[in-house]
């Protein structure tokens, strides 16, 4: 136990001095503020004002939608970045110098994933606090107390999510120099997966589809749920149901599967479903790996 | 006598290769003990087997009474092992400090253990200097302090150094053998060595020289001199023909070059009886001591197992 807890502090603070690993796992989250301050704010509020008229609610509302999907995106770039150091002590031989101490393998790449989880918890957090600054900011309002328990609770899953996630992923990786394409790869196919970039309406069905059966982006539908549950009711007062459930739909608020709207709790279950799964596969990739 | 490390009959393949061929030999505790070989010889394969890195084919290898991979024995051995590799490890971005106690908690040592430790080899290796600086800003010859620091926090009663001071001036590769010889004088540790720099062998107390697997030679350092290595006598003569009539006349077969005469003598005084014979034709002279070059570079070229 103390070994274990002495090497997350130490891939801790490996972390957190690197400074440019730290900035490039925020990278693509940059990208899509500066996106969304450029144009894609401006597209969506266009877009609902054919529909009722322009409030500062639907303002709002939008900025909600983002943040929701900026909030899901960091859990997985951050993490991913965590994992960097076990690519690094592995290219680097480090990893043999933790085991000449009497230390399993198994320990070092759980403090691995531990750390990921510690990493991804605490950009979260602090990113959620500065979107609720940014929403406040902008002359929205805070989440309800129910809302952010809520959100916090979505948030520690998507961490959870993210870390197994990743962690699978990078098993099949043993150089710096394929972790940053993977890097690449990810923090660029998850702003489009998770329906960030593009709203999911705008997509070819099998897109669609893909993005519906891709676990992670569940985390961002319950972000969104939780994030605009207020003011989508303020925004569209008045205006047929029917509209309003396209608009969720369009947008990935809630997803439609042959003709049924999936529940939340059908969106958690994936979540969790996925976890088990992958943590179980990672296992066995990790146990074959090290034979 | 103890024996730290006891090695029979010690295989280990890659698929169809074979790295290290049955190789056996015990290590005296206390003792320095010089592991020599050329480049893929076998030696890193063997420091690794015997640091638990690497699993072996076939053999039994004995490290401190505990016996490689019997059911938590390996543990037992990292306990009592620590090893310096060739490259520097730690983390850049810690300071010395950080990385040798962050490493050192992995040994399961409480806190007030760990400080003691500390500050033994603290003292040692002269650690006051640069413990606060990140590792990343050290010298060479820094880093590899931190790195034998970093090796012995736990106090490991043997220490593998896998070639230590490559790389180092050679002011730092002094202070390094210094700082490990005073160690394991005052400690009775025992120091497993590879290297290629020849001197640091001879200080050794046992060598043994790899080849392809298998081991090709080994003993004292005087001792492998004494079978491999000659001392040699450089002369130049005033005038080189009658120099060449006198050694002809002698019986000494010599080798020439660039006017530059190469006889060998048996030892410095055989030298010296030589000199006074022939003292008139003599320019100048130089005796050369034979070398733990000398042997490595005979064994190697000898092709056979000896």
């Amino acid at each position: 136990m103390e070994a274990l807890s002495s090497l997350v502090q130490r891939n801790s603070k490996v972390f957190r001095r690197d400074k440019t690993q730290v900035f490039f796992s925020l990278l693509s989250v940059l990208i899509v503020i500066v996106l969304y301050a450029v144009f894609l704010q401006k597209m969506q509020v266009d877009a609902i004002e054919q529909m009722t008229e322009a409030t500062p609610e639907l303002v709002t509302m939008v900025n909600e939608w983002l943040v929701a999907g900026l909030l899901s995106m960091i859990a997985v770039s951050t993490t991913l970045a965590a994992y960097g150091i076990a690519v690094k002590d592995l290219e680097s031989k480090a990893q043999a110098d933790f085991l000449t101490a009497p230390i399993s393998r198994a320990t070092i790449q759980f403090s691995y994933v531990i750390n990921a989880l510690i990493v991804g918890c605490i950009f979260s957090f602090i990113a959620l606090i500065g979107c609720e600054i940014f929403i406040v900011a902008t002359g929205g309002e805070l989440l309800s107390f129910r809302n952010f328990v809520n959100v916090v609770g979505i948030l520690f899953l998507s961490v959870l999510l993210a870390s197994v996630f990743n962690l699978f992923l990078v098993l099949f990786v043993n150089t710096q120099n394929s972790f940053s394409t993977l890097g690449t790869i990810v923090g660029t196919a998850i702003g489009f997966l998770c329906g960030v970039y593009v709203p999911v309406g705008a997509l070819p069905t099998f897109a669609q589809n893909l993005i519906m059966y891709f676990p992670i982006s569940h985390t961002t539908l319950l972000l969104r749920n939780s994030f605009m549950e207020s003011s989508i009711s303020k925004v569209f007062d008045g205006v047929p149901a029917s509209y309003v459930e396209d608009y969720k739909i369009n947008y990935g608020i809630v997803y439609e599967l042959h003709g049924n709207i999936l529940s939340t709790s059908t969106s958690v279950i994936i979540i969790f479903v996925t976890i088990i799964v992958l943590a179980t596969l990672s296992i066995i990739l990790f146990k074959k790996k090290n034979k | 006598m103890t024996f730290a490390i006891q090695v029979e009959n010690l295989c280990k393949q890659y698929g169809v290769q074979q790295a290290v061929k049955g190789i056996s030999f015990t290590v005296e505790q206390g003792s320095l003990f010089a592991f020599l070989g050329a480049n893929g010889a076998g030696k890193s394969t063997t420091i690794e087997i015997l640091c638990t890195l690497l699993k072996k084919s076939s053999g039994t290898v004995k490290i401190n009474g505990y016996t490689l991979d019997a059911s938590n024995d390996n543990a037992e051995v990292r306990k009592s092992i620590g090893v310096v590799f060739q490259q520097s490890l730690l983390d850049e971005r810690l300071t010395v400090r950080e990385n040798i106690l962050h490493r050192g908690k992995t040994y399961g040592l409480s806190k007030a253990q760990l400080a003691e430790n500390y500050q033994f080899i603290s003292t040692y290796l002269h650690l006051d200097d640069i413990e606060k600086r990140k590792y990343g800003t050290l010298s060479g010859g820094q880093k590899r302090r931190a790195d034998i620091a970093r090796a012995l926090i736990h106090r490991p009663k043997i220490l593998f150094l896998d070639e230590p001071t490559t790389g180092l001036d050679p002011q730092t590769r002094q202070f390094v053998w210094q700082a490990i010889r005073q160690l394991q004088l005052e400690t009775n540790m025992t120091v497993f060595l590879t290297t290629h720099y020849m001197e640091e062998a001879a200080v050794a107390h046992q060598v043994i020289v790899l080849k392809q697997g298998e081991i090709v030679a080994e003993g004292t350092p005087d001792a492998l001199k004494t079978k491999y290595a000659y001392d040699a006598m450089a002369l130049v003569f005033h005038n080189s023909d009658e120099g060449v009539k006198w050694l002809e006349e002698h019986a000494i077969s010599f080798t020439e070059k660039l006017g530059i005469f190469s006889i060998r003598v048996e030892s410095t005084l055989h030298a010296l009886t030589l000199l006074k014979k022939a003292e008139p034709l003599i320019a100048s002279f130089e005796v050369i001591k034979g070398t733990m070059d000398d042997v490595f570079l005979h064994i190697m070229a000898e092709g056979g197992v000896a």
